[in-house]
């Protein structure tokens, strides 16, 4: 299947890309989505992970807009055609 | 005293008379200060029913015991009265140096009374106060009146001033300290127009002193680590400002675009954080004290709109940018630019105009009423135009002065704007982020986030995760930031702190500067105590349930399309679950009760 992967602040500086489509298996989660970008982008192992492979807290990650957190985490099924944006914390007001 | 200085500088501009007075302990203890206090001072000397822009309203700049101390961030002071805008209890917050050098000065806040026969600024060095004749000055943008008072006073001067646009009493007029730093909202420089006051000047060369220095070293160094060591504090808001946020609302379907009739913008990364900081940052900067520095350092060297200056900022970049159908980041900065110089509130500029691009492309107003200027979604020359026009009181700029409320009134067609309490409201759509429409709803200044930022555990997920598109525990949590907010408003602090520490940080760093033993629950209870004050102000003035509301478009109108496709705002889920956990009667009126409990 394919999806549409986007990222964003330093994200984006360290997987290089603003957008790009990407082709995943079948079934992949958002957390076997992660695991290859980390595989591909070893620094950022660190911006997402702690030291028990727990995703930070206040990284926010959208699978069409919705954050995976009211879904089902990093255990989010991806389906063909879906959005996953990808943003380190950060905020404002 | 500690914390607090101790005195009160009254002026009265009518007849001239400068007083000092004692500041009440007992009464700073309840209210803190800032916001708190000076709002208690307010509403103990003014009838609630005045016209804001009549001599008899009163005009406060307000420090908290926390300003100017080693407090990591506390820069910030509120300018305090009744708002033109909506006619609600007005604070306005800014950071700066403003708000420590009147505490250096030896004074907490300064009371301004009555109206000048002609323009005058008031120079407070140190014990020595004047009122000084300002003609030379009147007229002049914010960079030139800053420059030309210190050059009359002291380089070292902080000058908080009104532009061309609070002289005349553009209703979102701002008053601006240190040139780019604004207490924005609610139209506090058109009170000080309506004065024909042009600026507050002020060195202090004293200090403030704590009650406990040991204990406050480590109360601050504590609450200094915590915001270093948080991710968004320490770190996301210094490298990209608070405007990468566009991104982030618009990938959530909550960027509210062409006036709030869409949640999502197209090219919304054109004039985002990531945009921003490779395009034209030249560096962050921070206020006094400050350990974050969202502040953006910018230059546009496009030659259409060449220039240097600070901003924008989220707010900005988004009214001015997506509101208006705009992607096109110079411009959206120039038109920052010209709110800075002129001392307009940027947010209310830009949907201002959003508002009269709404009337436009409905054929409710035309080329006959704008002066020629085609005023579609997306052109990005009439958004600078009109911002201009707007601050030099030229053309259709003296209707947009009005503000979005007052020019679709005037045509037949208030429900164009986008407002609560008639005023504007920010960058997250209620339909999109439910619990920030209920404190837009609530906000005791109309549309505001920084009431009660319930976008940061709807979107941000800090420090908890809630879903943006449910009610459930929306009003408690909108509550618990409403009462936090006020009471850090009133201490001194930067909102923005609370991006690492909390109430338990606030409240020892307080206690320990004051010498007064605030636990988290007084604290707290304090910022109860202010939100309750000021609500039975807005009842007084005139204000009732009936405005505890959002625009039509937000209650009936389901976004178009995006992630929150279909969703409208369920305010009327939310509201009575509100007035309950406040402590009010089904009208919204606080209770016998609950006011014995505050002590109001």
């Amino acid at each position: 299947m394919k999806i549409t992967l986007r990222t964003f602040a330093n994200f984006r500086e360290i997987i290089g890309i603003r957008e790009k489509e990407i082709s995943l298996p079948d079934g992949e989660t958002v957390g076997g989505l992660l695991k290859g970008l980390c595989k591909a982008h070893p620094t950022l192992q660190e911006k997402l992970f702690d030291a028990g492979a727990e995703l930070k807290p206040y990284v926010i990650i959208l699978k069409n807009g919705r954050n995976i957190a009211s879904l089902h985490h990093i255990d989010t099924v991806i389906e063909d055609g879906d959005v996953i944006a990808l943003f380190p914390p950060v905020a404002g007001g | 005293m500690h914390g607090w200085i101790g005195t009160i500088l009254r002026v009265n501009l009518a007849d001239g008379s400068i007083k000092k007075e004692a500041l009440d302990r007992e009464l700073a203890k309840k209210y803190i200060g800032a916001r708190g206090l000076g709002s208690r001072i307010l509403i103990n000397e003014i009838d609630p029913k005045i016209d804001a822009l009549s001599a008899d309203n009163k005009l406060i700049f307000a420090a908290g015991p926390l300003s100017g101390t080693n407090a990591p961030s506390a820069a910030h002071y509120n300018v305090v009265t009744k708002g033109p805008l909506g006619g609600t209890i007005a604070a306005s917050s800014s950071g700066g140096v403003f708000g420590p050098m009147l505490k250096y000065a030896g004074y907490d806040l300064i009371i301004i009374e009555g109206k000048a026969k002609k323009p005058v600024y008031l120079w407070i060095n140190d014990a020595a106060v004047e009122i000084r004749d300002a003609a030379g000055i009147w007229g002049k943008a914010v960079p030139e009146t800053t420059e030309a008072i210190r050059a009359a006073t002291d380089e070292e001067a902080s000058v908080a001033c009104i532009g061309p646009a609070g002289e005349r009493m553009v209703l979102f007029a701002s008053i601006m300290n240190e040139c780019n730093r604004a207490a924005g909202r609610t139209g506090v420089g058109a009170v000080m127009g309506s004065k024909n006051l042009k600026a507050v000047a002020v060195r202090g060369t004293g200090a403030v002193r704590v009650a406990d220095a040991k204990a406050f070293r480590e109360a601050m160094l504590k609450a200094t680590d915590m915001i270093k060591k948080h991710p968004v504090g320490g770190g996301g808001l210094r490298m990209y400002g608070t405007d990468v946020l566009i991104n982030i609302l618009n990938e959530s379907g909550g960027l509210p675009t062409r006036n709030f009739r869409e949640g999502v913008f197209a090219t919304a990364d054109k004039v985002g954080g990531e945009s921003l900081t490779k395009n034209i940052l030249t560096r962050p900067r921070g206020c006094f004290s400050c350990i974050i520095s969202c502040g953006r350092a910018t230059r546009i060297t496009n030659p259409k709109y060449a220039g240097f200056g600070e901003g924008p900022e989220y707010e900005t970049a988004w009214s001015f940018g997506p509101d208006c159908g705009v992607d096109d980041l110079d411009a959206v900065t120039k038109a920052h630019y010209l709110c800075n110089e002129y001392g307009m509130d940027a947010i209310s500029m830009g949907t201002t105009i959003a508002c009269a691009m709404d009337l436009f492309e409905n054929g409710i107003i035309t080329t006959k009423d704008t002066g020629g200027i085609a005023l579609n979604f997306g052109n990005a020359e009439a958004v600078v135009e009109m911002t201009r026009l707007t601050g030099a009181g030229e053309g259709f700029g003296k209707k947009l002065a009005l503000g979005s409320y007052r020019l679709a009134e005037s045509y037949g067609h208030a429900e164009y704007s986008m407002t609560a309490k008639k005023q504007d409201m920010p960058a997250y759509d209620p339909r999109a982020v439910q619990g920030i429409g209920l404190n837009y709803a609530t906000s005791n200044r109309g549309g505001c986030h920084v009431r009660g930022y319930m976008t940061a555990v709807e979107i941000l997920g800090n420090p908890i995760k809630m879903d943006n598109l449910t009610t459930e525990g929306k009003a408690q949590w909108t509550i618990i930031f409403q009462n936090l907010t006020a009471a850090l408003d009133s201490s001194g602090m930067c909102l923005f702190t609370t991006f690492g520490i909390g109430g338990d940080e606030l409240a020892a760093l307080v206690s320990t500067a004051t010498g007064v033993p605030y636990s988290t629950e007084e604290f707290m209870k304090a910022g109860e105590r202010i939100w309750n004050m000021e609500r039975l102000f807005n009842m007084k003035a005139g204000l009732a349930a009936k405005d505890d509301t959002l625009p039509p478009r937000m209650l009936n109108d389901p976004l178009p399309a995006g992630p929150c496709k279909g969703e409208v705002s369920k305010l009327s889920q939310m509201l009575p679950e509100y007035y309950t956990l406040r402590g009010w009667d089904k009208d919204g009126v606080p209770t016998k009760e609950k006011k014995a409990e505050l002590g109001l």
